[in-house]
């Protein structure tokens, strides 16, 4: 309750002071009687349907905006680079022509801005079909690849992703075949089941499928430069070049190197190993930073880079090594402090989180070095312009109820197992991330969605189960109508001492006090 | 909503961003709502009263100034003035502010729940000022600080505490002390 009951209390007592002294009774009647307030909640489907014709209405009324949008990538001058005028050419060139904006004036090739953020319509249905199997005998859709780490236990099925994508050499258009894996002698499969029935605020007509806009324009751009003949190769002898991806480093002590793929308009910071020191050993845990500390250290590198942070949401500090490092001393084992940790900055798409089908928010991650105080790495840096397609919403309400009690569209839960049940708390939209491969190409699609968290996550997982933060499920008919076989993960045979895999990527973000056994070394 | 972020929401709103539209919907729209709600009493029509008060923030967006108050008191001025421009189109020739200047009979236009849960309190709020109604409204039913009222109505927080107070020294002379309490208390 947000009220502020002394202050109400006070209220009365003033107007009433024959009251004073019976303040406890006050409150005891404060307290039962607050629920039976006149209702003005919203409801939610309202709610999304305003904010998807407010978004609309203020898209259409867009006038023609300047050249270049405010918005930057990032600045590549920051970088001290001595990569000598090929590079610098490509930098200033990428940066300039990524805007996908008509030529601009020779003078704003001189400011390195691009446009990010942007969204632009097309017409509906634009990117195919969004089910499992397309047409052409290719999977149309696979899971995200991360959303299989950490799975094993059996809490999720996968789509194979096509031959050559991930997906282990799966021959396309087979039938899946559950795979037997050993398993530790005490292991038990968990069912998990997942309980929401309150209002699903599903749009009524369509939702908005969004895809990143390829930029093929600044990779041919970029291409031009191809022509050089660098005395080990003749690139002009190559027709029709792109610039696919290119690295810059810095030629310092603690310097970086970033990675650039024009066409695909992301980038990926990592440190130039060659010259920064190597640290061995893990920090203890009275040398481990606070949470606040390793936030401070990663801003102050996007402040030094000019990294445009606009598209994110506040960054959060990855806690699974304090998971492991509980779960570890509950079982009487050693842990080990992390040398890195990870700082997350989710993205924001049209104002809303984007997850992946385990629930796990998308966006920048960003590598601390515990002892240096330094980031290390940091990705995917992307300028986030996508096409939006207008695609039928889903209108088979038991279907959706359907996938939200297994923890989302297409999952596996194992029949027989025992059975771990969570409440899950009202949806906010949001989007799932998905992948759709065609002709062997992978493409993200981002499908209007509804996120549920777990209420019981953070209890369960200092219980030691693994389990999922929240549950996803898309709104796009699409993707029930025509959805794929759920995929058992392997299942695990008994008899074997090998473990369960878990990952510390996937561990639950829960903020739990650190154990106080030091650290094995 | 850190303010940081709500300013550089409000820059690219201005440049027709719909994303950052729709971040700071989801911040307020709930709460321009019950704003709306507590005065029109109708669900459907404070839908549209909210439809149309958000419209109007795009159409404005550009003369917002942070400089002489903050986005939350500049929405609820043009939620109200909306309310205000409702009344005025149903009954030109009355200076109604919201619903409880109607009179007490049966209203298709109100919510038969609501209308039975203020039943008991409804006279003495109608006799109130719109204004003193206000503050009382928004600091129980919506839960506003004095600050938060202050800065939704452009008035001094001194002044919404005086008047707070003075409107249930005012409801305590009319309302028996149960029915008052149960009004405080959100019993109705």
């Amino acid at each position: 309750m947000k009220q502020d009951i002394q202050a109400i209390i006070e209220d009365v007592l003033a107007a009433a002071p024959e009251l004073k002294g019976k303040e406890a009774t006050v409150r005891r009647v404060v307290e039962k009687l607050l629920a039976a307030r006149p209702g003005a909640e919203i409801g939610a489907a309202f709610m999304a349907q305003l904010r998807d014709r407010l978004t609309a209405e203020i898209a259409a009324s867009a006038k023609a905006r300047s050249p270049h949008a405010s918005g930057q990538l990032f600045s590549l001058s920051r970088l001290g680079l001595a990569g000598g005028a090929f590079l610098g050419l490509a930098v200033v060139m990428t940066l300039a022509v990524t805007s996908r904006r008509p030529a601009a004036p020779a003078a704003d090739t001189q400011t390195p801005q691009v446009a990010v953020g942007q969204v632009r319509k097309v017409e509906a249905e634009a990117f195919g079909s969004l089910a499992a199997a397309s047409a052409d005998g290719t999977l149309a859709l696979a899971r995200d690849a991360s959303a299989t780490k950490g799975e094993a236990a059996g809490n999720s099925a996968a789509a194979p992703a096509p031959a050559g994508l991930g997906g282990g050499g799966y021959a396309q258009g087979s039938t899946p075949t559950v795979i037997g894996m050993p398993a530790p002698p005490d292991y038990q499969q968990t069912r998990h089941e997942y309980r929401y029935d309150g209002e699903l605020p599903i749009p009524l007509d369509s939702v908005e499928v969004l895809m990143a806009e390829r930029d093929t324009a600044a990779a041919a751009s970029l291409g031009r430069l191809a022509s050089v003949n660098l005395g080990l190769i003749d690139l002009g002898r190559f027709s029709s070049p792109q610039m696919q991806a290119f690295t810059v480093a810095e030629e310092r002590d603690y310097g970086y190197a970033v990675s650039v793929s024009p066409s695909e308009g992301t980038a990926y910071i990592s440190k130039n190993w060659q010259r920064w020191p190597q640290t061995d050993g893990s920090p203890t845990v009275a040398e481990m930073p606070d949470d606040n500390e390793i936030i401070a250290v990663a801003q102050v590198f996007f402040q030094d880079y000019g990294l445009d942070l606009s598209g994110y949401g506040n960054p959060q500090v990855d806690r699974a090594w304090k998971i492991d490092a509980l779960r570890a001393r509950a079982a009487g084992g050693e842990y080990w402090t992390p040398s890195y940790v990870t700082v997350r900055y989710p993205l924001l798409v049209r104002g809303l989180a984007v997850y992946n089908e385990s629930g796990q928010a998308q966006g920048i991650s960003v590598t601390v070095d515990v002892r240096l105080k330094k980031v290390t790495d940091a990705g995917p840096i992307s300028l986030h312009n996508y096409l939006a397609s207008a695609y039928a919403a889903a209108d088979d309400m038991t279907a959706v109820r359907a996938a939200i009690a297994a923890g989302g569209l297409n999952r596996w839960q194992p029949e027989g197992a025992r059975v771990l049940t969570h409440e899950l708390a009202a949806p906010a939209r949001a989007y799932l991330a998905v992948w759709k491969y065609r002709d062997g190409i992978g493409e993200q699609i981002l499908v209007p969605a509804l996120a549920f968290e777990n209420k019981d996550y953070e209890s369960q997982a200092a219980a030691g189960e693994w389990t999922q933060e929240r549950v996803v499920v898309p709104l796009a008919k699409d993707l029930y109508t025509a959805q794929g076989q759920p995929v058992p993960m392997p299942y695990l045979l008994k008899g074997d001492p090998a473990n369960t895999a878990t990952s510390s990527a996937d561990a639950p973000a829960v903020d739990l006090p650190l154990p106080a056994t030091p650290p094995a070394r | 909503m850190d303010p940081l972020r709500e300013q550089a929401l409000l820059a690219r709103c201005r440049q027709n961003d719909p994303d950052a539209l729709g971040e700071l919907y989801d911040a307020y729209a709930a709460r321009i709502y019950a704003f709306i709600y507590y005065k029109v009493h109708h669900r459907e029509t404070a839908q549209d009263l909210l439809a149309d008060t958000w419209l109007k923030v795009i159409q404005k967006i550009g003369s917002f100034d942070a400089g002489k108050g903050t986005f939350s008191g500049w929405l609820h001025v043009i939620a109200r003035r909306t309310v205000i421009d409702h009344y005025r189109r149903l009954r030109p020739t009355d200076s109604l502010e919201d619903s409880w200047g109607l009179s007490g009979g049966p209203d298709p236009a109100r919510d038969a729940e609501f209308a039975m849960k203020v039943a008991d309190v409804r006279e003495h709020l109608a006799a109130l000022s719109p204004a003193e109604r206000e503050v009382v409204i928004m600091r129980v039913w919506q839960e506003m600080s004095y600050a938060e009222i202050a800065d939704a109505l452009g008035r001094s927080e001194d002044a919404c505490k005086v008047s707070f107070s003075r409107s249930v020294k005012r409801l305590r002379e009319t309302m028996p002390l149960a029915a008052l309490l149960a009004f405080l208390l959100q019993l109705n």
